[in-house]
């Protein structure tokens, strides 16, 4: 029977644990670059994030989300954790990493993946001026007050806009899940 | 209802929203805790931001083109994985 790959790393297999950094590694980098801005910071919570997925993996439940929504969350906390630790550094390095050298396969499987697409066509229905607060906040890692600062637009403002979005995405997701199990709520 | 329920669960729901997208204090965290009635929260706004980052990452990288882990960072996450 097909199992997932962190399904074969909770049941012991090693070299499922190989084929997990293999399939995410880009992705979780490309999140944590991004988001922390500094690469000596990223590569230690690439790191870290990635400690936590494989002892995470008996706690994958496949009927509850995809693999890589279960990667992105543990992702999302341990970058969370670690900006709030440390404040973030702006992007003034030059990215030392090669670009588009990513494994394709990997690529595919994730951009090809159901929940990402869904909040794809989200974001893309979103006014640009919304997404891009959204964008500053949860994928850059800005605080509110740096976004305003950046926009020169009220903090209230930026704060109505990413509490909204995040809300308005999750109402739209949960609508096409239901859509898609036939109206099933 | 009562209000005050009311408004608990609406300052639980503010918690939560605001963990996914900044993270809480530690005042906050005891406050969530508290309202909760567990320190074991499932967070639903939690894979919300992370989806919404995700999409975004793939979005960025169609645009902008992708880039890969570093060679060492690779290695190094190699072995750890093999536990050598």
């Amino acid at each position: 029977m097909a199992t997932t790959l962190l399904e074969q790393v909770a049941a012991g297999d090693q070299s499922a644990v190989g084929k997990v950094l293999d399939q995410y590694g880009d992705l979780v980098w490309s999140l944590a670059r991004r988001f922390l801005g500094n690469s000596p910071e990223a590569e230690d919570a690439v790191q870290d994030i990635f400690i936590a997925v494989w002892s995470s993996a008996d706690r994958y439940k496949p009927e509850l989300a995809s693999e890589v929504t279960f990667i992105a969350t543990i992702a999302r906390r341990r970058l969370i954790d670690r900006l709030r630790k440390n404040s973030r550094t702006p992007d003034s390095e030059t990215y030392d990493e090669s670009i588009a050298s990513q494994n394709p396969d990997s690529v595919n499987r994730i951009t090809e993946n159901v929940e990402v697409q869904n909040v794809v066509r989200v974001l893309n229905d979103m006014p640009a001026e919304h997404r891009e607060i959204l964008s500053l906040s949860v994928y850059e890692g800005y605080s509110h007050s740096e976004i305003a600062d950046r926009l020169d637009i009220p903090l209230g403002t930026v704060k109505t806009r990413v509490r909204r979005g995040l809300i308005h995405i999750r109402e739209q997701l949960r609508l096409e899940e239901r859509e898609a199990n036939g109206g099933a709520s | 209802m009562s209000k005050q329920r009311k408004s608990d669960r609406a300052r639980l729901e503010e918690l939560l929203i605001e963990q996914a997208i900044n993270g809480l204090s530690d005042a906050q965290q005891a406050e969530l805790d508290y309202l909760d009635g567990s320190t074991h929260h499932e967070n639903p706004y939690m894979e919300t931001a992370a989806l919404i980052q995700l999409g975004l990452a793939v979005m960025d990288q169609s645009a902008h083109g992708a880039s890969a882990m570093p060679s060492a960072l690779r290695s190094r996450l190699q072995r750890l994985s093999t536990g050598n």
